[in-house]
């Protein structure tokens, strides 16, 4: 057998298998924000269909494979039907350079436990990792705007267009201080390749959350709105749009945009785990414990995103154009070119002196908002009988 | 190297035939029960006045241009900082590069800020 | 001067007469009798003439005496707040008679002419926008008109298409013969306006026509609010409402006044003790009765109750609109603790009709107080809870402050009463104002605000459970012995136990229990603090035992008057805002 067969078949059988997981991650994240949202508002959550309810997201597909896909009268025949797989299979594509293990060995071939990772064969057989890595993420991320901004367009719907319209307007201007704020960590890895991003962090003995970290708050802000979770879920803003731009879709079609909501969720954390938190490693090297302790570390952050989402109100949407337009962007590139400044001059003491900067940084930009908010929101306060009543204890909660 | 993306190809493979895959068993699965009420469009459960296909505001316009310039720009960041580190001879040369670069982007930035194009106003 | 009509030319005389009284007690409530032509040159006075300052239209209603020789009676009531002056107009009107519109005197008289003509017919000369407001658009016939055929229309569902029976259809198969088409036919022509007419500019100016509601996740029922869009700007906005309407008033006229006071649980069913209260009140000012001060002490403490009640439901409706999830289930799960009470008194949840005519229906059952007590206790924590999660947190601040903002001039103007009358600085309370139950007997503080904006209705809001939880540990502490109710058989049922032993009893219970009471003629009206504002209740009494009008004045109705005002130039995401910060009931605003 030729040794690209073995390739191939190796890489097929990966692929299925991370896919898989991927997949399973979907149901499992909607029965952990459903359990973990139920716990902070005091409710049971769902607990009838299998064991502590695990079962519920798998009833729910199944529901919906059942119910009746509905085009509206009026919606684009050919881009109505497509626009969820537009969305859907981006959100899919994007886990192709993540890795979630180190180096395994099976006789004479070694490879990484990622879809497009290095691959050693015998005989010189050689695939080395994809050298774009990120960028190809990145790029992938950007095309599921297509999906949502073409669902709300052709649903013929006013609400659907809203959402629409927003939305794609957000996934762009939040493009960019995510760009940006990962510019920090290849600045300290070297290299686009995101197994070498986590043998950078391993080499430098520190994750880089703790150098880079104005960069992680960057772009845990940029991800949650990047694929539109609260507080920033404006697109789909129930409350105020309806379903925002999946308002029309019914069934699968419906079930697709929920998917993919959650894979870009998923995704996004990979890639935060990757960059900040060292990635598959962690204390020891054994290559069969890696993807447990990357899946730790991804729960840690699924985690965040559901505890947010269960605290904090809605922000309005000029709001979040001026947060990310107007704050995260010009931060972002404060904090690559201080990177780039340590690591030209102090490249020895670079993570201790990027440390102290971060933190001092993050303090600025900390009172710096709270001033701001204070400042646009309380022109014209003046003390009512109400505000000088107010509890005593109360403090802000950022 | 085309065989790098051979995987991508397999994983894109899986990934359609898993969408197409699921639409066509809703598709055969599900019922077919239309009526004019069901395929209107909803708006709050009244007849909608007007159409949607409509101008766009000018804003989004203005945003989809912003994020093109923007990101062309950082762009040119990504291999910047691939080889920042290892070319030790060059790093303050690749610093004040990125400063000017940088800098005029900060030139064109302060403008449209100025010129009002980040306000959602 | 309650029985002189007043004329066009007795208008300076009769300004002159209330501006000596002003300061006086009787100046406090004044009564007027006006012809329909001075109406408009009459209220004008009174509002703009600097010393009178009658700035708060409180309600335009009227009464149909069928029999009489100018069959209507429009009743304007309007008040001069802070001072506390009420003054009254009635105001005699014939079948096929306009009246000038008092709109260009205070805005929110709009929706209250329009209400008046969609039940009565009674045309309104001058007014802007004069169209159906309460009933559907093709609806034939003026409901509260007491000739009016009682009967229904089917309501479409899915399962019936097809098959309706129309309004005309039903009276022709249940009155057949009967000429009733006759006096319906005058204003067949406004019935064809619908609320997006008005809109129809905006559309052709390519602005986006946006329906939000009547099937909306926000518009706390059934509102319908229609949005002329720009962007995501909001150009203007117009209200349809009605679609909650249930005819509460005209079902009142057709009950014994025991019966028709479970109509009032409905009204505002956020706070239906309340409404009981305000209802029971206005009975007992006709019947001239007294409740003796253990009854007056627990009214006083279910009213703050329910207040809070009401109150958890908008802190937990408006979070959740805003995005705060899980403010929405906190809220609902002290709430529950509320309802819990009430069921430990009535059995019932929400609906308990407990505070009743001359009383209550009885006397607090045992583990009240240690149930109410305990509430005291686990809910002042909870309040803080509130405030830290929401109070200083930068989103909810971007979100609510500088939102909505509403002059104070407008408020007014709007005949806005309650929290955001308040958050406008007004110091405008009911309780203080015309103290009504045992509310003298305590302190509180009327919290206030400066900057109108949702936020400073929040803080208001906020602010008042806080002094409702003050008022019911008082009113718990210093709950007097005595009797819960007047014991005055006539009015109230006799005590069950002594049915068996004394015929007296029996034939009271009996008479109480099938004609019920028989009140002397008159008409009553008492206004309460609701949650919303001010609310109340007029009733006019013809001496049977039945109400011959009931009539509700709701806050909202006239507080969402002014919500286009306070959406103008805010984006779609802000409507949410303002609506969650009006606070309305559509129970009580579509009655």
């Amino acid at each position: 057998m030729p040794e690209i067969v073995i390739f191939l078949l190796i890489k097929l059988v990966m692929t299925i298998v991370i896919f898989a997981l991927w997949m399973t991650m979907v149901p499992f994240m909607i029965w952990l924000e459903r359990k973990v949202i139920a716990d902070i508002q005091i409710r049971i959550g769902p607990n009838r269909v299998g064991p502590f309810g695990l079962l519920q997201p798998i009833a729910d597909a199944l529901k919906l494979i059942m119910k009746e896909d509905i085009t509206p009268a009026k919606a684009d025949k050919l881009i109505y039907p497509i626009a969820p797989a537009l969305l859907m299979v981006p959100a899919l594509l994007a886990i192709a350079v993540i890795p979630i293990g180190g180096m395994v060995t099976i006789g004479e071939r070694s490879f990484t436990l990622q879809i497009m990772g290095e691959y050693r064969g015998p005989n010189g057989f050689f695939v080395p990792e994809l050298d774009a890595g990120i960028l190809l993420s990145l790029a992938l991320s950007s095309l599921g705007v297509y999906g949502v901004v073409l669902a709300g367009w052709s649903s013929a719907n006013k609400y659907s267009l809203l959402g629409g319209m927003r939305s794609s307007a957000q996934m762009l201007s939040y493009e960019l201080p995510l760009g940006v704020a990962l510019v920090g960590p290849l600045l300290l890895a070297s290299s686009l390749r995101l197994n070498e991003v986590v043998n950078a962090q391993s080499n430098f003995g520190i994750w880089f959350i703790i150098p880079q970290f104005v960069g992680f708050i960057i772009f845990l802000m940029s991800g949650t709105a990047e694929v539109n979770r609260a507080p920033f879920d404006l697109p789909e803003a129930e409350q105020e749009l309806i379903g925002g731009y999946h308002t029309e879709y019914s069934s699968f079609r419906f079930a697709m945009f929920f998917m993919a909501e959650y894979l870009n969720m998923v995704t996004i954390s990979a890639l935060a785990v990757t960059f900040f938190l060292g990635g598959y490693r962690l204390f020891t090297d054994i290559v069969w414990l890696q993807p447990i302790w990357f899946a730790l570390k991804l729960m840690l952050f699924l985690y965040l995103f559901v505890w947010i989402r269960g605290t904090w109100p809605r922000v309005r949407y000029d709001q979040l154009m001026a947060l990310g337009w107007k704050v995260s962007l010009p931060l972002a590139l404060v904090n690559l070119a201080i990177t780039a400044i340590v690591l030209a001059y102090v490249p020895k003491r670079a993570v201790l002196v990027l440390t102290i900067t971060s933190i001092v940084l993050i303090t600025i930009a900390y009172y710096g908002s709270s001033y701001n908010i204070r400042r646009s929101t309380d022109m014209t306060a003046r003390s009512g009988y109400a505000r000088r009543h107010l509890p005593e204890s109360e403090e802000t909660r950022i | 190297m085309l065989v790098q993306y051979l995987p991508f190809l397999i994983l894109f493979i899986v990934a359609v035939a898993f969408s197409g895959g699921a639409i066509l068993l809703s598709r055969l699965l599900g019922p077919k029960r239309p009526n004019p009420v069901k395929l209107a469009p909803y708006e709050s459960g009244m007849v909608p006045i007007g159409g949607t296909r409509r101008p766009f505001h000018i804003r989004y316009y203005l945003v989809a241009m912003l994020f093109i310039l923007f990101d062309i720009e950082i762009i040119f960041l990504y291999p910047w900082a691939v080889i920042y580190l290892t070319a030790r001879a060059a790093r303050l040369f690749l610093l004040l590069e990125m400063i000017v670069f940088l800098g005029v982007l900060m030139i064109g930035y302060i403008y449209i800020w100025r010129k009002g194009a980040l306000d959602w106003e | 001067m309650a029985n002189t009509l007043v004329t066009k030319d007795l208008i300076p005389q009769t300004i002159q007469d209330i501006a000596q009284k002003a300061q006086t007690l009787e100046g406090k409530e004044i009564h007027l009798r006006a012809e329909k032509e001075a109406i408009l040159h009459l209220c004008q006075a009174l509002r703009n003439d600097s010393g009178l300052n009658y700035n708060f239209l409180s309600d335009i209603t009227a009464v149909d005496y069928y029999t009489a020789e100018s069959r209507f009676e429009l009743v304007y009531r309007m008040y001069s707040i802070p001072e506390g002056r009420r003054l009254w107009i009635k105001v005699p009107v014939g079948i096929d008679q306009e009246v000038d519109t008092v709109t260009s005197v205070w805005k929110n008289a709009d929706w209250m002419e329009r209400e008046v003509f969609d039940m009565f017919g009674i045309r309104f000369s001058g007014h802007p926008d004069l169209r159906r407001i309460l009933m559907p658009a093709n609806w034939i016939g003026h409901p509260l008109r007491k000739d009016h055929p009682i009967g229904s229309e089917e309501v479409q569902f899915t399962v019936n298409t097809g098959d309706i029976t129309s309004q005309i259809e039903f009276l022709n198969s249940r009155f057949e013969g009967m000429d009733f088409f006759g006096y319906v036919e005058r204003g067949s022509e406004l019935n064809t306006l619908y609320g997006a007419e008005k809109m129809k500019k905006y559309e052709e100016e390519g602005k986006i026509i946006l329906n939000m509601g009547p099937q909306h996740p926000s518009t706390h029922g059934v509102l319908r609010v229609i949005l002329a869009l720009e962007g995501e700007t909001i150009v203007d906005a117009d209200l349809d409402i009605g679609y909650l309407h249930t005819g509460i008033e005209k079902q009142a006229e057709q009950l014994i006044y025991q019966q028709a006071l479970t109509l009032t649980d409905r009204m505002d069913y956020v706070s239906p003790l309340m409404n009981n209260l305000g209802y029971s009140m206005s009975v007992e000012k006709i019947l001239g009765v007294e409740v003796p001060p253990r009854g007056q002490y627990l009214r006083v403490l279910l009213a703050e109750l329910t207040r809070i009640g009401s109150h958890l439901v908008w802190l937990g409706t408006h979070a959740l609109e805003i995005g705060a999830v899980t403010v929405f289930l906190y809220c609902f799960q002290d709430r529950e603790l509320l309802l819990d009470i009430f069921e430990l008194l009535s059995g019932q949840r929400m609906m308990t009709s407990w505070i009743n005519i001359g009383g209550l229906r009885d006397d607090i059952p045992e583990g009240f107080t240690h149930a109410v007590k305990n509430f005291l206790e686990v809910f002042p924590p909870r309040l803080k809870e509130y405030h830290t999660l929401l109070t200083n947190n930068p989103i909810w601040l971007k979100r609510t402050k500088g939102i909505g903002y509403l002059s104070l001039e407008d408020a007014l103007d709007y005949g806005v009463s309650g929290p955001i009358l308040r958050a406008a600085g007004m110091e405008f309370d009911v309780r203080k104002t015309w103290p009504y139950s045992a509310y003298s007997d305590f302190e509180f503080d009327i919290p206030t605000g400066e900057n109108s904006d949702v936020y400073d209705r929040y803080l208001v809001r906020m602010e008042e459970m806080r002094q409702s939880l003050r008022i019911a540990e008082q009113a718990l502490a210093k709950l007097p012995e005595g009797d819960y109710r007047i014991e005055d058989y006539k009015i109230v049922l006799p005590p069950r136990q002594r049915l068996d032993v004394s015929m007296e009893s029996l034939i009271h219970h009996f008479l109480v229990a099938t004609q019920g009471f028989l009140p002397p003629k008159g008409d009553a009206y008492v206004s309460y603090e609701g949650p919303r504002g001010e609310t109340g209740y007029y009733i006019v009494s013809d001496g049977s035992g039945k109400p011959y009008r009931m009539h509700m004045r709701s806050p909202s109705f006239s507080a969402l008057q002014s919500m286009p005002l306070m959406v103008r130039g805010h984006y779609v995401s802000d409507v949410i805002s303002v609506l969650g910060s009006v606070d309305m009931i559509m129970g009580e605003v579509d009655r």
